[in-house]
């Protein structure tokens, strides 16, 4: 007989909370995951949903009175408790709650140690809470490949700041939705002029859109101090593509899969 | 004779100092300029003014084009929509800027220069806008000299200087058909050439923010790349001070360049 | 059971409105033992010759059993494009330079807008296998290629085009110009670095030249190619004088 609970997961930005229940996410038929601290910026959620279909996800600010019925009806609730989010101002109406910390490898007598039941090693962060957290929603909003990538590069290596951590969800321009994420580790493993070594991409297991704008969430996240908000969102939409660009991107890529010969050659 | 060449100046005043204080230091004989006087950088006029001041011959670079004729540049100079994006804010910017006797400096520029079996062009004979890549196939790279009807060709337009010796080039042609007017059999067959990159004074793209150029030394034959370091802190303060977009200043200091550029070497850009 | 790839080309280039020409050609495909059954033309279908509005026509309404012609534009295609405002030289200097001013009128009144329109629809060129098939080069469509031209340049338009074959008509001459082998030695040396020295060789490449139907008065020259035993043959035909209708006075 399997017991059923509700675990609180908590640790410092980019330790790999979201990873470590996504992987736990994959033993059960019917979880649910809330996000405390995420308000209307479900980025987590999203990138979890894509990784495990199965999933419910409730809205953390509103979700107190559903979250009892769930438990009482014995289904498995998973709750990211945000870096950001005091642990001693949590009042949940639930019981049998387990209370895990993800932290770096050897860091004790942290706040998250002492506040957990248990504790999983993560990745090596700076353990150091950091002062800015930054959203940029952009929904409908599709993405110059080559000038993403441009960003990304300047991003990770402090053109806009100090980035502790990273993560977005991206539309290319091929129709594509694109995960890409970023930790600075508090190791030697830092290669500054190689981010791509602290980088990850990897596509979204969703439909490629081929006509108009996507509708689903994407947006970035970013964690550090010293951002540059307004320089960082003119570069964004400097690589967002136009509508028009946009529906001749697609035209082209449509016309594409249809024909192959023979080949038209361009001036 | 000892010739320094220089390219890519950008209006990065302090880095063409300091490399003009190492050419006097080196005791070369001349200069040439390669172009590209002007863009990204925060001081077109005085760069120009300084280039004119010393009777530096000079050929015209796809920037100084610009300036004079309008953004005209091939899709293939911006890799991405940033890029091209960022590289319009510097055009209109410089446009501004630029005083009318400047401008028609930089309308007046040659396309190319020759002395001797040197040859000297900014991009390629071919335009200013084609970029002869380190990696570009040998036989194109070849025929790129050829076509200078020359035996050292000198450009610059990469950011990235180098040096490239072609040497037994060898080509056997067969010509057949009721028009076949020539010999049938040729062979055509060539002693070594070479094309020499002279890097960027004011926008480097090495990955150091150092500034690049080249010494080639007509007896001996000898290129020798330069990289000499400049206070780019100050170039960078002054693209802030200017108004300029702050991400060209910090490009600047990591030997980036303000704006990423085409490095796919087979792509040659026919314009 | 579909065949996806033909087996017999016939390229022609410069008919400059010549039907006569083309019909005569056209009746020499048809005689070929091994059916043709893909047709390139290499731009110049329109030219100064009186039948180019018949012509045009022609090409857009093949007759039963013909292979539908597959055309690319020329260096007068270009010409008729300034001439109507929508070329890269409005002022048509090139044209003016080589056949004069009065050029332009005649022009004018040979061909309608409706098919300069046409003209404006067609390609600038095709890659076929490994074949570049093209009026000039990638380089324009004034860019003549010639056995004389130097070895290096031919090469030089097959490996931007990334062809092991090109195909061209602006010289109007029937040639194949075969770059059998070549080598080249190559060292880079960059500021951190000192390469070894790489050889190159050169596969061998063709750049050909299919002839012209208009150039020479009594003889039409085209091109025949089988892609898959890369057999090259020019054909040279005769068309019959077509009677042209002579006003007096």
């Amino acid at each position: 007989m399997s017991h059923p609970s509700t675990w609180l997961v908590a640790g410092p930005s980019g330790v790999g909370k979201t990873r470590w229940i996504a992987q736990q996410l994959q033993q059960h038929r019917d979880p649910i995951y809330v996000h405390l601290g995420g308000g209307s910026f479900p980025l987590d959620a999203s990138l979890l949903v894509s990784e495990c279909p199965h999933i419910s996800l409730l809205d953390g600010d509103r979700a107190s009175l559903d979250l009892v019925n769930h438990q009482d009806a014995g289904r498995p609730i998973y709750l990211e408790v945000g870096f950001h989010v005091a642990l001693n101002s949590l009042e949940l109406p639930l019981t049998a709650v387990r209370k895990v910390a993800i932290v770096p490898p050897q860091s004790s007598g942290s706040e998250w140690s002492n506040w957990a039941d248990e504790t999983v090693s993560g990745l090596d962060v700076p353990g150091d809470i950091p002062d800015e957290i930054q959203r940029l929603i952009l929904t409908t909003e599709v993405l110059d490949p080559a000038s993403l990538h441009v960003f990304w590069q300047e991003l990770t290596l402090g053109a806009y700041g100090n980035v502790q951590r990273a993560k977005g969800i991206f539309n290319l321009a091929d129709g594509q939705v694109f995960s890409f994420q970023y930790v600075r580790r508090g190791d030697e493993s830092n290669d500054e002029n190689n981010p791509e070594n602290n980088s990850d991409y990897r596509p979204l297991n969703q439909p490629r859109t081929l006509d108009g704008r996507p509708q689903q969430f994407s947006g970035l996240e970013i964690v550090g101090s010293q951002l540059d908000r307004s320089a960082i969102a003119q570069t964004l939409q400097d690589s967002c593509l136009s509508d028009a660009t946009l529906s001749q991107y697609q035209a082209y890529l449509q016309t594409e899969t249809e024909t192959q010969s023979p080949q038209e050659v361009s001036p | 004779m000892k010739l320094a060449v220089l390219s890519c100046i950008h209006g990065n005043l302090e880095a063409l100092e300091t490399v003009l204080g190492d050419i006097d230091g080196q005791h070369c004989d001349r200069i040439v300029c390669l172009g590209d006087l002007v863009g990204y950088g925060p001081y077109p006029n005085e760069v120009v003014d300084r280039v004119r001041s010393l009777n530096i011959p000079t050929v015209q670079g796809c920037w100084d084009e610009d300036i004079v004729e309008g953004l005209n540049a091939c899709e293939c100079s911006y890799p991405s929509q940033l890029a091209e994006r960022r590289g319009l804010q510097a055009h209109q910017w410089t446009n501004e800027v630029v005083r009318p006797d400047v401008r028609d400096y930089l309308g007046q520029l040659p396309l190319t220069w020759k002395e001797g079996n040197l040859s000297f062009v900014h991009g390629s004979p071919n335009s200013q806008h084609e970029y002869l890549m380190p990696q570009l196939d040998g036989f194109i790279a070849l025929e790129r000299v050829l076509s200078a009807e020359a035996d050292v060709l000198f450009c610059g337009h990469t950011h990235i200087p180098y040096v490239r010796s072609l040497e037994d080039g060898s080509i056997e042609l067969r010509v057949s058909g009721p028009d076949a007017i020539s010999q049938p059999e040729q062979q055509l067959t060539t002693s070594l050439k070479r094309i020499i990159n002279a890097g960027s004074v004011g926008e480097p793209r090495h990955g150091r923010p150092n500034a690049t150029y080249v010494i080639y030394d007509t007896e001996t034959e000898n290129a020798d790349l330069r990289e000499v370091p400049y206070d780019y802190r100050k170039t960078c303060a002054a693209i802030v001070e200017k108004g300029l977009p702050k991400i060209f200043a910090w490009r600047l200091s990591r030997g980036w360049e303000f704006a990423e550029r085409a490095d796919d070497p087979t792509h040659l850009c026919q314009r | 059971m579909i065949w996806t790839t033909t087996n017999h080309w016939a390229i022609l280039s410069g008919i400059e409105g010549n039907l006569a020409a083309y019909e005569a050609v056209l009746k020499d495909i048809r005689r070929q033992r091994i059916p043709v059954d893909a047709l390139y033309i290499l731009g110049d279908v329109v030219g100064l010759h009186p039948d180019c509005e018949a012509l045009v026509e022609r090409l857009r309404s093949p007759k039963a059993g013909e292979p539908v012609p597959q055309i690319c534009t020329g260096w007068w295609e270009e010409q008729y494009f300034n001439l109507h405002g929508v070329g890269g030289d409005p002022e048509a200097q090139a044209l003016r330079e080589a056949y004069g001013d009065d050029v332009l009128e005649k022009l004018w009144n040979n061909l309608s807008r409706e098919s300069v329109e046409w003209l404006r629809s067609l390609d600038f060129g095709f890659l076929e296998l490994d074949c570049l098939l093209i009026h000039g080069s990638t380089v324009s469509p004034s860019d003549e290629l010639t056995p004389n031209t130097p070895p290096t340049v031919l090469l030089d338009r097959l490996l931007c085009a990334q062809a092991n074959q090109l195909f061209c008509g602006r010289s109007g001459l029937a040639f194949e110009c075969h770059l059998a082998s070549g080598a080249i030695g190559s060292q880079v040396t960059t500021l951190d670095d000192h390469t070894t020295p790489v050889s190159q060789t050169l596969t061998p490449r063709k750049v050909i030249g299919v002839g012209s139907l208009s150039r020479h008065r009594d003889r039409a020259t085209y091109t025949l190619y089988s892609p898959h035993t890369n057999r090259l043959q020019f054909r040279t035909v005769t068309p019959t004088r077509t009677p042209v209708a002579r006003g007096f006075g």
